[in-house]
């Protein structure tokens, strides 16, 4: 049996796909904080972004084999996973509705901007001084569309700019993100595996 | 090229990456976007480094919640094992593998480069040869279906019967041969005899990965190997046809989603093809839909 503690991400699912559950388990662990983190961040509502975790793992558990490592880390895999599971649960009608509701009453009950500011602190400095660096026209955008889970529609709208320069600025934003990033020292293909 | 008008060019897609790596497109857009992914090993590169970006940005630090893990792992289901066995692995199981345990590691997009799958080599020995190799020498040969090729009319009465026979075998050598078949399949590949059969999609060239390669040894004993077979709707199954005198003659069906199977074949009546197609649950008795996935023996 595999040593849990010493395994590659890609030996751990290995591992799960063999139904071994500890693999599963180090994985949550190594994992999970991220997961559940972002999950909260874009749902701000903690019994949904729950969920949302719970899901992710147990899609891990019961389809391994779509974790392909050509495409990414497995901690960048189950990111996305969590991400798209998160956006099309507030891009739903009912729920779009009630995050509308909940942002204003958390926002005027200052809840929200306290429990958002210690999320921050806890994200690598280099990361948010890499995010500060960008133009807000990139920056915007990004996290408009990336925590905010709008579609780059509704941040064109929402920004008054066109929808392809909206695009574009994300793209060169997230461009510019990795290459600021690598100058800190911070490689993101090198964190996870 | 021959892309059909609907489909994005490679510039029109690349300029929606960033916005795709952010869920930020409308969903029929994201789906244009994962069709051209599906041909572009670049854009496939690209955002892949994106989702690295944009997991550093979500990346909080925070410990996993502890007791989130007890919620989880009280819904975790495991299939029945087959009797006494202690690790039971998935029919995906070695497709898997062959694709996490190859020994170069770190795939080359993390290292920011153009990265195209591996290339689906003539020969067929494609992305699925790296198997457990401690495991290679227990050389577990399975017993296959004996591909019964019949000379003239064959009635549709016996062909229904043996449909029936075959699905039923192929359904016990799957699970069966699991444990064993990695080592077989090495072995089958290694082995200078064996032939190789690519079946890949008909219509123009695509370079989306699907395509099954054929293992077939001297003794008879055959290998499927699958490479991104999409997975079918409950209530339908692949099923496997080989060509024989003419005509198509079904070797077994091979499920929904299928693993590495083992069977076998005549060698006194080779096919001079192979076919897959995807039918309803029960099987047919000649394909009725075009194949999945085709390709020629060569001599």
């Amino acid at each position: 049996m595999i040593n849990l503690e010493t395994a590659s991400d890609a030996n751990l699912v290995v591992a799960i796909a063999r139904w071994h559950e500890p693999a599963l388990a180090e994985a949550y662990r190594r994992h999970g904080g991220a997961v559940h983190a972002l999950a909260r961040r874009v749902l701000r509502h903690q019994p949904s972004a729950e969920e949302i975790t719970q899901e992710v793992f147990l899609d891990l558990w019961q389809h391994p084999e779509k974790f392909d490592p050509q495409r990414g880390t497995l901690r960048s895999f189950l990111l996305a996973r969590t991400h798209g599971k998160s956006v099309d649960l507030i891009r739903s009608e009912e729920s779009r509705k009630a995050r509308e509701e909940r942002t204003a009453r958390e926002t005027a009950t200052a809840g929200y901007d306290v429990e958002h500011q210690v999320f921050d602190l806890v994200v690598a400095d280099q990361v948010k001084e890499s995010m500060a660096e960008l133009p807000d026209d990139m920056r915007q955008p990004i996290e408009l569309a990336y925590f905010g889970g709008h579609t780059y529609r509704e941040v064109a709208v929402m920004l008054q700019a066109p929808e392809g320069t909206v695009k574009s600025r994300i793209r060169m934003g997230l461009t510019r993100l990795r290459a600021s990033l690598a100058e800190r020292g911070v490689e993101p293909a090198g964190v996870n595996l | 090229m021959t892309t059909p008008a609907n489909n994005l060019s490679h510039e029109e897609a690349a300029e929606l990456l960033g916005a795709y790596a952010l869920d930020a497109l409308d969903p029929e857009e994201a789906a244009r976007v994962e069709e051209h992914l599906d041909q572009c090993p670049r854009c496939r590169a690209e955002v892949a480094r994106h989702h690295e970006v944009t997991g550093l940005l979500a990346n909080s630090g925070a410990e996993a919640p502890a007791e989130l893990w007890d919620r989880i792992a009280g819904r975790l289901e495991r299939p029945d094992r087959p009797d006494g066995a202690e690790e039971h692995e998935r029919p995906e199981w070695e497709r898997l593998a062959a694709r996490l345990e190859r020994p170069s590691g770190t795939p080359d997009v993390l290292a920011g480069q153009s990265a195209p799958r591996p290339p689906a080599r003539s020969d067929g020995s494609g992305p699925v040869v790296p198997l457990d190799q401690s495991r290679r020498r227990h050389r577990r040969m399975t017993a296959g279906i004996t591909l019964v090729a019949t000379a003239a009319a064959v009635l549709a009465l016996v062909l229904g019967v043996q449909v029936a026979h075959l699905n039923h075998r192929v359904g016990q050598l799957q699970s069966a041969a699991q444990p064993g078949l990695s080592s077989a399949v090495q072995a089958a590949l290694e082995e200078p005899s064996t032939k190789r059969v690519k079946l890949v999609p008909s219509g123009p060239p695509r370079t989306n990965g699907t395509s099954v390669t054929v293992a077939l040894t001297s003794s008879g004993a055959a290998y499927l190997i699958p490479q991104d077979l999409a997975q079918l709707a409950a209530g339908r199954t692949y099923q496997l046809w080989g060509q024989i005198d003419g005509r198509m003659i079904s070797l077994g069906l091979l499920g929904a989603h299928p693993g590495v199977t083992a069977f076998s074949v005549n060698p006194n009546a080779p096919a001079s093809s192979f076919a897959i197609t995807a039918e309803p649950s029960g099987g047919t008795l000649q394909p009725t839909s075009t194949p999945v996935v085709q390709g020629v023996v060569t001599a």
